[in-house]
Order: C-alpha cells, then sequence, then structure tokens
C-alpha cells in the first residue's frame, strides 16, 4: 500500500467509522448521474389532466395567483395533445419527442394480432424460459423479465449521454423504467403485487353486495362466528409451484360484542381500527417457497361493523424497500425514499377508481385515499425540490387527472347522475386540486432563479363524459363487423362472438379500430393495399357523418387514418384508424375490451364523468413557463427538444418537434 | 424477586446513564465491552488455564505435522484423529466457564432487552394496549376503568377477545415523556408507565405482570401486581426496534454477540486469559 | 344442421317453461341453448384469457 492508498483506507476507515457510530442517522443518498453543475437548470411540474379551460376561469377569479405570476413572468399556451389523447400516449410523445408512430405506444390497450387478444400497451412481463421441476416445485434457472414496450430513447437517456444530471419522478408511460444512471422511479403503467393494474379486495357480510365479476377487484362474502371474521388476502400467482396457484395470506378480525371497535390480525400486523378508520401502511409477505417470498404493502379501511361488515383493502402497492419488480433507477432509489418517508405508494395510479365506481368507497373515502396520495406527493416533492440545484427536475401528479375523473359530475348539471346534493359538498373538489396545484407552483417558483426554466405542463385537458359509443356494435350495424350468434350479442367479452371469416374491422382499447388485414391479423379478410385504403377512408367517413338520434350531435368529431396523422418505425403496430369522439362522448365501458352491446350509444351513469380519450383538439394541456414561447400552437413533442436545446443539445433523429423558445 | 429486578436493573440504568442521548450504538459498544471483560474474569478463574494451553499446543502441533507429513497418509490420519481428540478435550475445559456463565448472561439479556428490544413511541404514533384477563372474570361484564395522562389518548373504547381473554384499546402517544395510564378492574388500581420519549436510548417495559418468578424473571421492568389480582398482565406493543448499520437492519442480539466476542478476543492478551 | 334429442327431467321441463318465458326468450330450446353457449363458453375461456380481463380491468376507463 503506497502513502496515498494509505492516506485514503484511514479516510475510508474513519468515515465508516463515523457512520457506524451514528448509527440510525446514517442514510445512503442516491447520487444522479451528472458530474459537473450546470448553468442552466430545468424544473417541470407535470400535472396530469390539468385543463387550459378550467385553469383560465379560476385565474380570471385570482384563485391561481402563482399561475398567473408565472404567466406574467413568460407565457401561457395550449398544449397540443397527443393522438389519441390518452396519458401514456401523451407522455410517450413527451419523453420521446416523437409521435405513436416513433414510439409505438398508441393506447392504454393494444393487441395481438394473431389472436385479438388485448393487451396493456406499456410493458411486456416475460417468465423465465429456463426451469427445473423438482417434485412440485419449479424453480427459475434464467431470470423472468420486465420489458418496456416504449421505443425510442427517453430524454434524460440522452442528457446522461451529456453528463446532465436528471430526476424524473414518476413519469407515466415508464415502466419498467427505461435503462439509465439517472435517479427515476416509474408512475402509471406500474402494477401492483399481483401483476394488476388495480385490484382491491373487499370483504362484507351483506349478500347483495356481492358480485361475481366486477373489473378491478375481488369482493369476498365473510361471516361473523363468535365475533371473529376469518378471512384470506389473495396475493401473487406461485410461479415456484407446479399447478401455479394463488398464494394468500389468512387473516382474522376480532369484534368486540358491543362496541364498534374492531382488531385485525394479520402475519406480525395486529391494529385497532374504529368505522372509517384507515390503518396506514401495513407490510405483509407472501410465502413462495421456504427461501422466496414477496413483500408488499396495503391500506386496510374498517367501513362498517354494524350492522354489515364492511372491511376495504387497498391494492397491495410492490413494496418500494423490498420491491419484488423493478420500480426505480438506480435500484436503490426507492428503498432511499422508503427509508426518509415510509412505505408509499408504488401502483401506478394509485387512486382506487374501481372502489369508487363500485360503492366499496363513497366520494368521501375515495378523497380521503387520494388525500393520502398526495400529501406523500407533496411531502416528496419538497424533498427533490431541496436537492435539486442542477440539471433536470420532472415532478408528476396524478390527483389532478383522478379527481377530474370522478368528480366532473359535481360540476356538470348535464351529467347523467348529476345530484345537487352531492354537488353542493363535492362541487368544489375540483377547484381545490387546482388551488393545490397552484401551493405547489408557488414553492417551485421559490426555488426558481434566473437560470432556471420552469414549465407546469399537462398531458392533456378534460371534457364532461355523457354518452358513451360502441364502436363495434356500430360497426356491426354498418355492416364491417360479423356476429357468430345475434342473440349473444352483448354478453361477452374478447370478441368471443365474432365471426372473424366475415369482419371487416373491429374496434379494441379506447380510440383505436383496426382492419381486419390479410397476412397481419390472424383471420385477415381485408387486402392490403388499395382495398384496405379505400374501407379505412368510407369507415372515416361513415363514423364523422353519424349522428347520435338523442341529440342530434356527432359522437365522433374526426377520426384519423394513422398513415395521414403518424410517423416512424413503429407504423406496422398502429391501428388503422383513431376515433376522436366529441365533447361528451367517448367509447363505452365495455367496447375496449371486445365486448358488442345491443346499443350503439348509451348514457354514461359511472361516476367516473369526466374524461378525455376525444379528439385532440377537445381537450388540449396546459403549456405555463417563465419564459417567452416562440411558436404558436406548440406540441408535447416540442417540450422535448426544447429541453435538450436548454443544454445546449441537438434534438435526435426521429423527434419531430422543434423548440419552444 | 421484584427486590432482585429492580437493584439489577438500577445498575444497567446506571451503567447506560451516560449513553442515553447518545446513538444506541455507543451504549451497546460499551456494554459489549463491559460483558467481553466479565466473561474473559469468568473464564480465567473457572477454566483450567493451563490445560486449555496445553490443548491448543497439542492442536497446532498436530496441525503441523499434517502440513510436514503430508504425504504420508498414515501419520496424516492419526495425526487428524488426534485433532479431534483434543478439540473434544478442548469443548470439555470450556464447559465448566461456559455453565458458570449462562445464568447471569441470561439476566443481562433480558436487561438488555429492555433497553434494545423495542422502540419508543413517537408523537402522532399509535399503539396497542393489551390486557390479559383471569379466567373467572367475565369480560362483558367487568368495567375496565382506563385513564391516561394528557399527553396520551385513549382512542377506543375496550375491545373484548373471548377466545384469547384480552381487552384491547388503541392509544395515541400525543407528546413526549414518561406517561401513566391508570386501570381500574373490580376496585383494584393498576399504573403503568408508556415512553413517549426522544432519548436515542430508552428503557422500555412493555408488559407488567403479576406475581410469578418465571413472569417476573422475564418481564423485570415493572413491579409486578399481587398475585391474586383478576389482570394476568397489561402490555403495551411496542414496535420492535432494530439496530441500524450503513442501512443494514440488524437486531440487536446479534450485534452484542458480534462485539462482545470481538472484544473477548482483542483483550484476552492484555488480561493474559486462554480461551 | 342436424338436430338432436335429448331427454329432460319433466319438473325441470316446467321450470325451463316458466323462466324461458320470464328471461323473454323466443323459446325453450333458445333458453336452453343459451345456457349451455354460456356454460359451455365459461369452460372454453383458458385460465390466459380470463387473466387478459383480470390484469386489465383494474384500468379505470373500462369495466
Amino acid at each position: 500500500m503506497n502513502r496515498v492508498n494509505r492516506r485514503d483506507f484511514i479516510k475510508f476507515a474513519l468515515s465508516s467509522g463515523a457512520l457506524l457510530t451514528l448509527g440510525s442517522g446514517s442514510e445512503l443518498v442516491t447520487k444522479t448521474l451528472g458530474k459537473s453543475d450546470t448553468h442552466k437548470k430545468v424544473l417541470i411540474l407535470g400535472l396530469d389532466g390539468m385543463d387550459p379551460h378550467l385553469l383560465q376561469i379560476w385565474m380570471k377569479q385570482g384563485k391561481l395567483p402563482s399561475f398567473q405570476k408565472l404567466w406574467n413572468q413568460g407565457d401561457f399556451r395550449r398544449l397540443r395533445t397527443s393522438t389519441p389523447p390518452q396519458s401514456p400516449v401523451a407522455w410517450s410523445n413527451f419523453i420521446t419527442g416523437m409521435n405513436p408512430g416513433g414510439h409505438g405506444i398508441f393506447d392504454f390497450i393494444h393487441r395481438d394480432p394473431e389472436s385479438y387478444m388485448p393487451k396493456f400497451s406499456g410493458a411486456e412481463i416475460k417468465e423465465a424460459d429456463k426451469t427445473i421441476r423438482i417434485g412440485n416445485l419449479v424453480l427459475p434457472l434464467s431470470g423472468g423479465e420486465v420489458k418496456l414496450s416504449r421505443k425510442g430513447r427517453a430524454f434524460w437517456q440522452i442528457l446522461e449521454d451529456h453528463d446532465i444530471p436528471a430526476t424524473v419522478f414518476k413519469m407515466p408511460g415508464n415502466y419498467p423504467p427505461a435503462p439509465t444512471k439517472q435517479r427515476t422511479i416509474s408512475g402509471m403503467g406500474t402494477p401492483d403485487l399481483l401483476g394488476f393494474l388495480s385490484h382491491f379486495n373487499y370483504y362484507t357480510t351483506e349478500f347483495a353486495e356481492v358480485k361475481e365479476d366486477i373489473g378491478g377487484g375481488e369482493i369476498h362474502e365473510v361471516y361473523i362466528a363468535e365475533n371473529t371474521v376469518e378471512a384470506s388476502l389473495p396475493g401473487p400467482v406461485n410461479t415456484f409451484k407446479k399447478d401455479r396457484p394463488d398464494s394468500s395470506i389468512d387473516f382474522k378480525v376480532h369484534i368486540d360484542p358491543f362496541n364498534p371497535v374492531a382488531k385485525i390480525v394479520i402475519q406480525d400486523n395486529e391494529f385497532i381500527l374504529k368505522p372509517g378508520e384507515w390503518s396506514g401502511w401495513k407490510r405483509i409477505r407472501f410465502k413462495m417457497i421456504p427461501t422466496q417470498s414477496v413483500n408488499g404493502i396495503c391500506m386496510f379501511y374498517l367501513k362498517q361493523i354494524r350492522p354489515e361488515f364492511k372491511l376495504y383493502i387497498s391494492p397491495i402497492n410492490i413494496d418500494p424497500a423490498a420491491p419484488a419488480l423493478p420500480i426505480s433507477t438506480p435500484s436503490n432509489y426507492s428503498k432511499e425514499l422508503e427509508k426518509r418517508f415510509g412505505p408509499f405508494f408504488t401502483k401506478g395510479l394509485p387512486a382506487d377508481t374501481k372502489a369508487l365506481d363500485n360503492n366499496v368507497l363513497d366520494d368521501g373515502e375515495f378523497l380521503e385515499q387520494d388525500d393520502f396520495i398526495l400529501n406523500e406527493r407533496l411531502e416528496m416533492f419538497e424533498h427533490e425540490l431541496s436537492r435539486f440545484d442542477s440539471g433536470l427536475l420532472f415532478y408528476y401528479v396524478s390527483s389532478t387527472d383522478q379527481r377530474q375523473h370522478m368528480f366532473w359530475r359535481h360540476i356538470d348539471k348535464k351529467n347523467p347522475i348529476y345530484d345537487p346534493n352531492q354537488a353542493k359538498k363535492y362541487g368544489n373538489t375540483i377547484e381545490n386540486i387546482y388551488r393545490e396545484m397552484d401551493r405547489m407552483l408557488a414553492k417551485a417558483m421559490e426555488k426558481t432563479d434566473k437560470d432556471t426554466v420552469l414549465i407546469a405542463m399537462s398531458d392533456h385537458g378534460f371534457s364532461p363524459f355523457h354518452r358513451s359509443f360502441n364502436p363495434n356494435t356500430w360497426l356491426y350495424e354498418n355492416g364491417y363487423h360479423a356476429l357468430i350468434n345475434k342473440w349473444r350479442q352483448g354478453r361477452e367479452d374478447l370478441f368471443m362472438n365474432t365471426d372473424w371469416s366475415k369482419t371487416k374491422a373491429y374496434a379494441l382499447g379506447l380510440n383505436g379500430l383496426y382492419i381486419n388485414q390479410k397476412g397481419r391479423e390472424g383471420e385477415g379478410t381485408v387486402n392490403p393495399g388499395v382495398e384496405k385504403e379505400a374501407l379505412v377512408r368510407e369507415i372515416i367517413q361513415n363514423l364523422e357523418s353519424f349522428r347520435d338520434p338523442q341529440t342530434g350531435e356527432n359522437p365522433v368529431l374526426k377520426a384519423y387514418a394513422t398513415k395521414d396523422v403518424y410517423q416512424g418505425s413503429q407504423m406496422d403496430k398502429a391501428p388503422d384508424i383513431i376515433i376522436g369522439y366529441n365533447q361528451g362522448y367517448r367509447v363505452s365501458w365495455s367496447a375496449p375490451l371486445g365486448r358488442i352491446p345491443k346499443n350503439i350509444l348509451e348514457d354514461n351513469r359511472e361516476k367516473w364523468s369526466g374524461d378525455h380519450c376525444m379528439a385532440p383538439e377537445v381537450v388540449p394541456g396546459i403549456l405555463v413557463t417563465n419564459q417567452k414561447i416562440n411558436i404558436d400552437s406548440p406540441a408535447l413533442f416540442d417540450l422535448t427538444p426544447t429541453i435538450l436545446q436548454i443544454f445546449n443539445i441537438k434534438k435526435t433523429e426521429g423527434m419531430i418537434g422543434k423548440s419552444i423558445f | 424477586m421484584w427486590v432482585f429486578n429492580s437493584i439489577f436493573g438500577k445498575i444497567f440504568e446506571i451503567v447506560f446513564f451516560p449513553f442515553k442521548s447518545m446513538t444506541p450504538w455507543i451504549g451497546m459498544i460499551f456494554i459489549s465491552f463491559l460483558t467481553a471483560l466479565l466473561m474473559l474474569c469468568v473464564f480465567r478463574f473457572t477454566s483450567h488455564q493451563q490445560g486449555i494451553k496445553q490443548v491448543k499446543n497439542k492442536i497446532k502441533a498436530h496441525l503441523l505435522e499434517i502440513r510436514l507429513f503430508k504425504d504420508s497418509l498414515n501419520v496424516s490420519l492419526r495425526a487428524q484423529g488426534n485433532i479431534l481428540r483434543y478439540n473434544l478435550k478442548y469443548i470439555g475445559y470450556s464447559i465448566k466457564p461456559l455453565m458458570v456463565m449462562i445464568i447471569p448472561l441470561i439476566l443481562i439479556l433480558i436487561q438488555l432487552n429492555l433497553w434494545f428490544g423495542h422502540q419508543s413511541l413517537t408523537p402522532g404514533q399509535e399503539v396497542i394496549l393489551k390486557v390479559e384477563v383471569d379466567e373467572d372474570l367475565s369480560l362483558l361484564d367487568t368495567e375496565f376503568l382506563i385513564e391516561s395522562s394528557s399527553g396520551l389518548v385513549i382512542e377506543t373504547p375496550p375491545l373484548r377477545i373471548e377466545e384469547t381473554r384480552e381487552v384491547n384499546w388503541k392509544l395515541f402517544a400525543k407528546e413526549t415523556g414518561i406517561h401513566e395510564l391508570s386501570m381500574t378492574v373490580n376496585g383494584h388500581r393498576i399504573v403503568k408507565k408508556v415512553a413517549v420519549a426522544q432519548k436515542s436510548l430508552n428503557k422500555i417495559s412493555p408488559v407488567k405482570v403479576r406475581r410469578n418468578f418465571i413472569d417476573e424473571l422475564f418481564h423485570p421492568g415493572e413491579a409486578p401486581l399481587p398475585a391474586n389480582h383478576p389482570i394476568k398482565s397489561l402490555e403495551i406493543k411496542y414496535p420492535s426496534n432494530y439496530m441500524s448499520l450503513f442501512g443494514w437492519r440488524i437486531h440487536w442480539l446479534i450485534v452484542y454477540f458480534a462485539l462482545s466476542i470481538i472484544f473477548g478476543f482483542a483483550l484476552k492478551g492484555v488480561f493474559k486469559v486462554e480461551i | 344442421m342436424g338436430k338432436a334429442k335429448m331427454k329432460l327431467d319433466k319438473d325441470l321441463m316446467k321450470k325451463v317453461k316458466k323462466f324461458s318465458e320470464i328471461s323473454g326468450y323466443s323459446s325453450p330450446e333458445e333458453f336452453i341453448t343459451h345456457c349451455l353457449e354460456k356454460e359451455i363458453a365459461k369452460l372454453e375461456e383458458s385460465d390466459s384469457e380470463e387473466e387478459i380481463k383480470k390484469k386489465l380491468k383494474g384500468l379505470g376507463y373500462i369495466s
């Protein structure tokens, strides 16, 4: 050991000694990549679904002083969203600077052309292909893999090439996180521990509430025997066992014979709840085989004890302290956050809109849950903001989007289920979240110096959702789609009743329409080329001229032939037509997974009453920044080259936008 | 038993007094150091020091033999047999001091669990109070009167569980301090201390038991209830504590044994003890 | 398409007639066919299809 090394060694020994004596106070902090400080800084608030129309109304009324101030300092524009305006598509435009033709994310839901089966567009899971079987056990020899489906490079990967540090917090459509040394944690698209997008569990003694098939959750019928409820919480599939059983954890709820109080005992957790109380995070462990277990975190909500027992358990989130699936880069980042803040929401869209839609949670209970999410998000924002001193920080909020989806019915008198009493109580929910974002923006502005470019943006706006459209029913009634049995119509998902040999087109996902093309689809009937082209034009024309007999309006404002609006290498996977719905209209609830109901149009009577899966012209996003904007109608994909330009980096090949400054 | 427990407990309070505001690691290092000294003393005076030295030399010699005569299978095998024999003899020599040490060590471990086994509550935290009652006390007909000082809030009515013969409450820690919780059952009043403290190293007694040798032995932190009391035990379900090292969470027992052994070996030369 | 006859218990046949009328089927045959189709579809629908639905139905936009 030479002298310098020895000195270093002593330094190391001393510092590790210091860490040791610090004990519980010590923590290892994940570093971002950047080696040198940047002169310029970029701070972006990604406020999902913030609507320019509402923003302007409340700005005018003086309710959003920070947004107004930022506009006065710089500029405000409506931000052109993606086609279709769905979050994974829109944010992917922003991430890559391309449109869906380039990044390959066309919808929340894609399809396998061979089988016509829908699949989630964000990620593909590949299980270990080499396994060894010992008795009842199946042990993987090679690791399984979760693969991000989005193509193209993310802007923070490009920044990384130029040694510029970035923290990207919960960017939608980035699960699993794109490989990078930058600090990133995945957001929308991250599944729960069971691999579902969202799956709650609800335990009730009320038989009437037990339904066989509800999306996004499971309702369990339970009994009270000797003041105790015994039940089981379903866990992930045990891939280590031959017959792949679902894992589960048994738990008990002890109820006092008279007092309104209960104790829940699950594994080594023991906690007492009164009706109307949330438990906070509880950590649970699903045992797979003696050496393997999977950690999750969930919250319990005791809705009621008497006369009927009702217990809600939130979707089981991946434990950030021991993530079973990749949720951050470096993998330490989620652990570091967990150490500082305790367990936190890791599921992509954390608010349980499905529980509200199924009346498992009511408006107030849903808001309590979303407040947990929002407060956690704001706390972590302050943490990230306080250590942001170089490069780029992107910070995302989902509550803006989720609250508009669920509470639009309280500000929209034309909504089919508008209730003036409820509106009185919850009518200001949306305004409140805008004002909360205004306070968040104020904090960001405090941190902004003359070298910082501050951008507050959203991926799309919002619109009422009154009537739903069944595109496959429309196709069927217009002779483009054939059924096997007419009387079975509307009863099955996944095109179970479709006669593919006579079908020319089908709609799948929230805005996509595909031609049943020979050589591409499993049982294609339409020849590519002239025949297909003519069919696309014909369907577009007929869709756009179709009128809602009840309102006289056109449900479809505009249908786009994707070959006209997309560019890039992923065109072969694109839908052939994107349906752009008119204000107040959207695809129906069951059509995206291939159900063909009897009526083309239905009223939307769900609590999910605001939406944005329409024509992009109907739901632009917002763009407020402290700089002057030099182009008239900026689009999401223009922001990517803008970020690069601020750091003097040229836009890369395939990027279709231009800098806005 | 309580007289012994309170005196023995006081000794630990004095030992840990200077370290209460420091990271628990300092107290842990210090107590491990003292334990190592104690173990070395016991070893020195209860073991056959000369015998141990001889046995160790023999083992070394036979190890050397194996290396020197590695070509001769015969010699190697015989040497290995001898090593095994002397190892057993060495274990034999160690049994006596181990036997002497085991009782004080258990007592020490029980005391240390009060200091390192549990996290004190922090303001804003909730905790369960669990009361186990006598077989012949009716859970539903008995009134449990419970009161607390202002820094501690009783959040729920009693939750009576017949299956385990217990009554539970949820408590909410509002302010720091050592709070008192009093409970009256059939005219018997009990006071239990609840720690909501901000010191890094705290003595925390989770369980108060009824007079009974074994129970008192394992729960020495508080004076016991009279033997005829209708309540068997009173427990605050403090969260378990871990020692943290470079982000790893380690059980205090592992740290304690590891440090004691390290100190023992480091100091054996100083005190000329053969182990 | 050929037809096959099947024997049904008299009491069951009564019930079939009654409920096919109540649920608005044009004939008991249609009702029975639907019941069988539904049950068979359930059996045919493989685990993976059930899995697809379960996975995706957590998405707020669909049900």
